[in-house]
């Protein structure tokens, strides 16, 4: 028998059974006192036209905490939102009643935290789990015969951010630009949905909100997204109200849904782990600094990885046989905050080259000490974080290269170039995106150095590579502390100028001087760090 | 009233000798025998379509028209735009519409991901046929066929593809010209191109052992009766029978009917 979907209740249910083990660690009260606001507000969030862009399908809702002891006697209602507060995971699993039971129409999952529940104070947030379980459900944005007028007809969804602070703190997807406009049936029988479209409908303007300054800072007052339709929808509003849904489908966005829900998590799950959950509510909290408190105050690590570039003759034999041992520092939380320290081992390699009389040695080493300070935002655009990161430091760089061969390839002529206690000064661009398991990095860096001594000279070197940094290993205890360990990996490119103050050999046929040498390595490796 | 029938050869022959028999020889007879029942209460038909149930045999009821099926599964397949209520003014056959039907998709996504295209067109469109129209490349009619995927017809689609030409190109293709839906004590309702039923002292031979055949072959014109008819709207009619073949007891829903084209 079919089940004609207009808008209906909902009930919010706690799976408690399947939560103990938070309930445990937070105390029943407090957390309870968490659920019954994180439940008035998701259902209020999923009320006819309450949702981002007019989603909302629940006119009523009632909160359960799995106990049974409010509504045990009540008929079981036709919807059902069952959220699992879980040791491992968070779990909304939006349900419909049919034939079999309770069935899940669409869920998602979020990585767990002991503030879930908290994280429904935030309006915004909630209106990211609401829009996340109502983009996916098959009912959209009610449309009654009172919402359509004019000629052509117009009806207007809700702006996103209506009611919310100016300083938005999470993305959101863009308005839908085309709707399909449908009537709703569930069958039972063949236990599928079925649609009877009606007609459609298209975004003709953004009504941007109008700002008020309030207590808690200035908020959004208004604004909507109005869609123009037919005829043919106004004729069939007189037989009940439709619903109205992005042409594309439901849960077209999961994707980017998730991932906007994911980055919305991460940055309360900073505040509300730092205490300072109510000030990231206000918009005092820029929580993509504190973002990485995941990972830590801080963390140290060492890694270590091999010449990866296919370099060609002498020089880019020696070349290959290198490999680079990095100590890495990073203060990411408290006082010191921002800065970073890097230690470059290039281990001494050499290698015995053919050479026109006999066989040359030649021999490659470096060390880099760098001290950075690390000037980061938040661009609300593609990347959690862009850095900027001036660095200081001392270059030492000591090689036997060879510098001319002859038409065998055979070397014939090496020279020594030698940079002591360079002084270096650097710029770093870094590009970062986090998640609740990772920290990806893409970054450029720009680095000259030059030597007091006047027979040395200077160094150029221009390096592009991407570090990743994996969370949920072991945790470890140390000096009383307890560590995350994490797992590294990266990859850099670094094209290397040494300017020398002096002639170290001619080129042959030519009386050209050399005073320089020029060489690109990439090194690819693992490591590991410990982060506090 | 029904008149039994000894000379089962006589009357039902090849089709063509049918139109000849049916238009001189017999024609007397058939209309002096359904002037009775013409008048003495034939099922009204808008009653008998109301209370219609699933009718049983192998005929197509419900179309959708594909230009593709989906390459794999979970996608959505490339419907056929095709004007639902044009189409199904001029038969008895009913068509998905395409609109409710990719939207019934997206809605149901989840249920038939992982099902096979074919399977997922009629679980979701509840279609017995699926008709397979591309562009460029021959038609084909699929359906279910002892829970397979069959491909009953595949050849050269219609000359134009409009509701009459497609609806022209079926009637040719599966080689009847109407089907019984229902039986009732003397009368059948019957489902047809309108424009066949729309012309007044139609008759209709009922081929003999049709119920389980989707197309006829070129040759089957053996007849287990003779109808009348007696009402119609668009393309449901009801048609008294007239004469059965010999041993025949009823004509049963599912058989096939070829129709006087004159």
């Amino acid at each position: 028998m079919a089940e004609v979907i207009e808008a209906g209740s909902i009930r919010i249910q706690l799976d408690v059974k399947n939560s103990q083990s938070l309930t445990r660690v937070k105390g029943r009260t407090a957390y309870f006192r968490h659920w019954e606001v994180a439940c008035a507000k998701l259902g209020k969030a999923m009320g006819p036209k309450a949702g981002p862009y007019g989603l909302g399908a629940f006119t009523t809702y009632s909160c359960d905490h799995g106990a049974g002891m409010p509504y045990a006697k009540s008929l079981p209602p036709k919807w059902l939102l069952n959220i699992v507060d879980g040791k491992e995971e968070a779990r909304f699993s939006l349900k419909h009643l049919d034939n079999s039971g309770y069935s899940v129409v669409t869920e998602f999952v979020m990585p767990a935290s002991t503030h879930t529940l908290e994280f429904f104070a935030d309006d915004e947030f909630t209106d990211m789990i609401a829009y996340a379980l109502l983009d996916a459900s098959p009912m959209g944005m009610l449309v009654t015969k009172a919402d359509v007028g004019g000629s052509p007809p117009q009806f207007t969804g809700r702006f996103w951010r209506a009611g919310k602070s100016k300083s938005f703190k999470y993305d959101v997807p863009e308005p839908p630009v085309h709707l399909s406009i449908y009537r709703l049936r569930w069958d039972d029988q063949e236990m599928q949905w079925h649609s009877e479209s009606i007609g459609d409908a298209r975004q003709i303007k953004v009504n941007q909100p109008k700002e008020q300054k309030q207590r808690q800072g200035t908020v959004l007052i208004g604004g909507g997204v109005v869609y123009e339709t037919s005829e043919k929808v106004v004729r069939a509003l007189a037989f009940g109200s439709l619903w109205a849904k992005t042409a594309a489908g439901p849960d077209h966005s999961r994707e980017e849904t998730t991932k906007s829900l994911r980055r919305a998590q991460i940055k309360i799950a900073a505040a509300a782990q730092s205490g300072e959950l109510d000030d990231f509510l206000a918009g005092r909290f820029d929580a993509i600094l504190k973002i990485l408190s995941g990972y830590g105050s801080g963390y140290a690590g060492i890694r270590y990885g091999r010449e990866a570039l296919l370099g060609e003759g002498g020089l880019g034999r020696l070349l290959r046989k290198t490999s680079v041992v990095q100590g890495v520092l990073q203060i990411r939380n408290g006082p010191t905050q921002g800065l970073r320290y890097s230690y470059d081992v290039v281990p001494r390699t050499t290698l015995i080259l053919p050479g026109i009389v006999s066989p040359v040695e030649a021999s490659i080493e470096s060390s880099r000490h760098t001290l950075g300070y690390s000037y980061e935002f938040d661009p609300h655009l593609l990347v959690d974080k862009i850095t900027v990161e001036p660095k200081v430091g001392a270059w030492t760089f000591k090689g036997v290269l060879p510098i001319t061969n002859d038409e065998h390839g055979l070397v014939a002529d090496t020279a020594n170039f030698a940079l002591n206690s360079a002084l270096s000064l650097g710029l770093e661009v870094g590009l970062e995106e986090l998640s609740d398991w990772y920290l990806m990095r893409q970054w450029y860096r720009v680095n000259t150095g030059f030597s007091l001594h006047k027979s040395s000279g200077r160094v150029v070197s221009n390096q592009f590579g991407i570090d990743a940094f994996f969370t949920g290993g072991p945790r470890i205890s140390l000096f009383g502390l307890s560590m995350k360990s994490a797992i590294m990996a990266f990859y850099f490119c670094d094209a290397v100028d040494i300017f020398l103050n002096r002639q170290v050999g001619t080129v042959a046929g030519d009386d050209a001087k050399i005073t320089a040498v020029g060489f690109t390595v990439g090194y690819a490796g693992i490591g590991a760090a410990l982060s506090w | 009233m029904r008149m039994s029938l000894s000379l089962a050869g006589y009357l039902f022959a090849t089709a063509s000798i049918f139109s000849t028999r049916l238009s001189t020889a017999m024609a007397d007879a058939v209309i002096a025998a359904k002037d009775p029942v013409a008048t003495n209460g034939a099922p009204a038909l808008a009653e008998w379509v109301g209370s219609l149930k699933e009718p049983t045999g192998e005929f197509p009821r419900r179309l959708v028209f594909l230009r593709a099926l989906a390459e794999k599964a979970g996608d959505l397949p490339d419907f056929l735009p095709l004007n639902r209520s044009a189409f199904e003014r001029l038969s008895y056959l009913r068509m998905v519409d395409s609109k409710d039907a990719a939207w019934d998709f997206k809605l149901n996504k989840n249920k038939f991901s992982q099902a096979d295209p074919f399977e997922a067109v009629v679980g979701i469109t509840r279609a017995d046929t699926v008709v397979v129209a591309p562009k460029k490349g021959p038609w084909r009619l699929l359906r279910r066929v002892k829970g397979q995927k069959t491909v009953v017809f595949e050849g050269d689609g219609p000359g134009v593809v409009t509701p009459e030409g497609i609806t022209d190109w079926l009637f040719a293709v599966l080689n009847w010209d109407g089907v019984v839906l229902a039986q009732r004590p003397d009368y059948l309702l019957v489902g047809a191109k309108s424009s066949l039923l729309k012309r007044s002292e139609i008759q209709a031979l009922a081929v003999t052992d049709s119920k389980g055949k989707f197309i006829l072959a070129a040759g089957e014109r053996t007849g287990s009766g003779l109808i009348s008819l007696s009402e119609t709207r668009e393309g449901i009619g009801v048609f008294d029978v007239v004469i059965l073949g010999k041993g025949v007891k009823n004509i049963a829903p599912g058989s096939k009917l070829i129709m006087e084209k004159k």
